[in-house]
């Protein structure tokens, strides 16, 4: 008697553990089989005919743009933290910026829809595991274009889209006007950031003896620069130049730079139809601010009579023979890519001034500036 | 206990301790000053100084608070509070919390009822548990439920906030005043009423269907042990066998409406720290404590693997764990699989490493108890599972709560971490709120900090003061 009640007492017990195990798993992994079942249900009713073929290039080559096409969005690794490049609005809670901006022209030229993009904020060090993981398509999230990223992480970086360099910022009364200046002046700074690494690089090679300060986020250290705890702030231009425009404090920022800082997309490494992709729909925004084409005057340049805008926007051009067609690019894209990007999300000046000019950044004049206008902002031709 | 310390260690002279002013609430103001600052010139010297300080230091505080301008909370506060949840599914949310704010008034008024008809019935002195006592012990959460809503730019969150408060005291007192029937099943109904209100938000699908079918299979079993179905001609299949048919005839139902939700993806805010803490709490529970069990089992097998998942966990950063989990784990996944959320991925591991630290809590607990215990229980030859259900785990987990609840707090606390995976937490949300363009460079990083920092204070005093509670009421230190 005893023996029997031993033995359902410990299939009991065993039953309780097996219902609480699968209790957690299976609470635990509800999300999962809700965001499969959504995203997996649309797929399969509407799309009936056609999407084999995508479905078997999946498989085999593993595109990123037939993945990217059958899932219907373009997953894009951003930041929510950065003003003006990559953050949220916090009145609608949707995702803002500059780099957000260009992965929404990457869905309009690929997808025809800006609005379908996925941006999954990243911290700095899950960039590039994050791209070579296949979670994201594209990264553009202010990543500086080096070769050891190029080359070691396994990334392909493109054309940039935003030129920034790391500057020092001082009060307008500080008297200091050169790195000399800055001699045994503590010097306010971002921890773990190619910025520390730069600023000890050149003060060294200098020999100009100097004090850092240490801080986790330029949130905090700004503060601590108006109160007064340290004399210069080193961070990118840019940075400094949207915190300048906030503060009440009358600042200087310096002319010299110490570092090249090229911020641009990048695609993992092993699909050039992809990483082409991406490169010439960030070149469309410049190419077009180049033209004077903007979201709104667009539709009247559908008529021009300069073949090359024709065809960048996807309209048929007389050929030497006079038959009329649309020039087929080969990059893998509808032929009206570039003018959706255009229509719903505007050209390179429209991107900055939307999202960079609100924190005090300025275009004209400054290496984001064209070509034409003393920039660095060039592109091959669309033809 | 006090008074049997002091006498033991007093040993034959217990008058040469003198009285502790154990009595001081009996003072008037002014003599309990003088008896406890004011004793003596040095005493009273260190008193104006630290007094003097005090005073200063809270000035400037003071001052500071109010000099500051809180239009950051006010213009980014839907960040605070749920991150990037999209504008036309916020209705979700509200569903969702009413009828978590309905189970929870209907387990705390039944539960409340029932412990003090126990209490009745024995003879004992029943707690009170009026409206006024309940808000004297949730004051900090009212408060800033209240804070927050104090900021809010339209009617419709203040509304929804007091609402909120003021229906969580209705169901409470309804269910208290409910008949038996109700109240005995009032913790079913209301792990029910939870899962729901997850689902409102996340949406029914096979495994929602299964959350429910588990609460469901728990509370046949129980309505089978009711009826005494066991004693009953073949009564041990029918007991075990009747719940779980209707359990998955529940489940499949629910799995069948495929009501379509938002799941999870875009959670943010203090939301997502409350509900990644509380489920992590609630499922690391029954973990921790198998684990505990495990590690003291006779298995070889059991006992080692417990053993190497607790010292794993227990001695890996949580960090690193969140980190392992978004980095790494992607890279063995088929490459088109849909890759898991990052919030399921952070609740997992959240959930195993609170399990880790459970298990060792919960184990000083079971060496804690007497073996005398056990052997008592082997006399009266009960089943080792009933053994632990009844005689040792009762008593283990009573002296455990204290380590347990300070183990829930530094959890929540710890929920700030998901920010490394980039879930949108409290804490960055002061970060998203910084980077606003109108606030660039304003410097008000410590405005934000402080307001983050008064929302986790109050739900952690409020757990500890709590804990301190259940600690009184079940005696632990005292018999």
């Amino acid at each position: 008697m005893t023996r029997k009640v031993t033995i359902t007492g410990w299939q009991r017990a065993a039953g309780v553990v097996a219902i609480l195990a699968l209790a957690a798993s299976a609470c635990s992994g509800d999300d999962d089989s809700t965001a499969t079942d959504s995203t997996t249900a649309p797929d399969s009713t509407t799309a009936p005919e056609g999407t084999t073929a995508d479905t078997v290039e999946v498989t085999q080559g593993g595109g990123v743009l037939a993945a990217v096409q059958s899932r219907d969005v373009v997953n894009c690794g951003g930041n929510n933290g950065l003003a003006g490049f990559g953050s949220v609005d916090a009145a609608t809670g949707e995702a803002a910026g500059f780099d957000i901006d260009f992965c929404r022209a990457l869905a309009a030229a690929v997808l025809g829809d800006a609005t379908k993009v996925d941006i999954k904020p990243l911290e700095a060090a899950e960039r590039f595991p994050t791209l070579q993981s296949g979670e994201i398509d594209v990264l553009i999230r202010n990543t500086t274009w080096t070769a050891s990223r190029d080359g070691g992480e396994q990334a392909t970086f493109l054309h940039t889209n935003f030129y920034d360099g790391q500057g020092f910022m001082v009060a307008a009364d500080s008297g200091i006007a050169s790195l000399e200046d800055m001699a045994n002046a503590t010097i306010c700074v971002q921890t773990g950031t190619t910025t520390l690494t730069n600023l000890n690089a050149v003060f060294a090679d200098q020999g100009i003896p100097f004090t850092p300060l240490e801080f986790a986020s330029n949130d905090e250290l700004n503060p601590a620069f108006q109160a007064g705890q340290c004399e210069v702030w080193t961070s990118d231009a840019s940075q400094l130049a949207s915190f300048a425009a906030g503060m009440d404090l009358e600042t200087t920022i310096l002319p010299n730079i110490i570092s090249k800082e090229p911020l641009g997309p990048a695609v993992a490494d092993g699909d050039s139809q992809w990483a082409q992709i991406v490169d010439w729909t960030t070149m469309a925004t410049i190419q077009a601010w180049e033209w004077g084409i903007t979201s709104e005057n667009v539709d009247t340049f559908l008529t021009s009579e300069d073949s090359s805008i024709l065809t960048f926007l996807g309209q048929p051009v007389k050929d030497a023979d006079g038959n009329e067609a649309v020039k087929d690019l080969g990059l893998g894209l509808d032929a009206d890519a570039f003018y959706r990007v255009i229509k719903q999300v505007g050209n390179y000046e429209e991107i900055f001034e939307r999202n960079l000019t609100p924190i005090g950044l300025t275009l004209a004049g400054s290496p984001n500036d064209l070509w034409t206008n003393g920039g660095l902002m060039y592109n091959p031709p669309f033809r | 206990m006090t008074n049997e310390i002091s006498l033991l260690s007093t040993g034959e002279d217990p008058m040469s301790v003198p009285e502790a002013p154990r009595s001081s609430q009996k003072l008037s103001p002014g003599a309990w000053l003088k008896v406890n600052l004011f004793n003596s010139v040095t005493n009273s010297i260190i008193t104006v100084v630290v007094g003097l300080i005090a005073a200063y230091v809270t000035w400037q505080a003071v001052a500071w608070v109010i000099s500051k301008d809180f239009t950051i909370i006010r213009d980014t506060l839907r960040i605070f509070m749920i991150g990037q949840f999209p504008d036309d599914e916020l209705w979700r949310l509200w569903v969702s919390g009413a009828i978590l704010v309905i189970a929870i008034g209907l387990a705390a008024g039944a539960l409340a009822r029932n412990s003090y008809e126990l209490a009745e019935s024995q003879g004992l002195e029943p707690e009170s548990s009026s409206v006024l006592d309940l808000v004297r012990r949730f004051w900090a959460i009212i408060a800033i439920l209240l804070l927050f809503a104090s900021f809010a730019r339209t009617a419709q969150p203040k509304i929804g906030i007091v609402a909120v408060i003021i229906l969580v005291f209705v169901v409470r007192q309804l269910a208290w005043s409910a008949p038996v029937a109700i109240r005995s099943r009032a913790v079913y109904i209301s792990a029910l009423l939870v899962v729901g209100s997850t689902l409102v938000v996340a949406g029914t699908s096979r495994l929602g269907g299964a959350c429910v079918g588990i609460v469901v299979f728990a509370w046949a079993l129980n309505e089978s042990g009711r009826r005494d179905v066991a004693a009953m001609r073949g009564g041990r299949f029918v007991s075990w066998l009747l719940p779980l048919v209707v359990a998955a005839i529940v489940a499949a139902i629910v799995a069948a409406i495929g009501f379509d939700g938002y799941g999870w993806d875009d959670w943010g805010g203090i939301h997502v720290n409350l509900f990644t803490a509380v489920v992590g709490i609630t499922l690391g529970m029954p973990f921790g404590i198998l684990l505990a069990l495990g590690r003291q089992s006779k298995l070889p097998v059991v006992r080692t693997a417990s053993v190497l998942y607790i010292e794993f966990v227990r001695g890996v950063p949580l960090i690193s764990l969140l980190l392992f989990s978004k980095l790494l784990l992607p890279l063995f996944l088929p490459i088109d699989m849909e890759r898991p959320a990052a919030l399921t991925l952070a609740i997992v591991v959240i959930m195993g490493f609170s399990a880790a630290y459970v298990a060792e809590i919960v184990r000083g607990g079971l060496q804690a108890v007497p073996k005398g215990q056990t052997e008592a229980a082997q006399a009266l030859g009960l089943s080792p599972g009933a053994m632990q259900r009844m005689i040792v785990l009762p008593q283990a987990l009573r002296a455990v709560i204290p380590a347990m609840v300070g183990q829930f707090i530094a959890l929540f606390k710890d929920t700030t971490l998901l920010t490394t995976v980039a879930v949108l937490e409290f804490l960055d949300a002061a970060t998203i709120a910084n980077n606003q363009p109108q606030f660039l460079g304003k410097g008000l990083a410590p405005v934000t900090y402080l307001f983050v920092a008064v929302g986790f204070w109050a739900f952690s005093f409020t757990m500890s003061k709590e804990s301190r509670r259940l600690e009184q009421r079940l005696g632990v230190g005292t018999r």
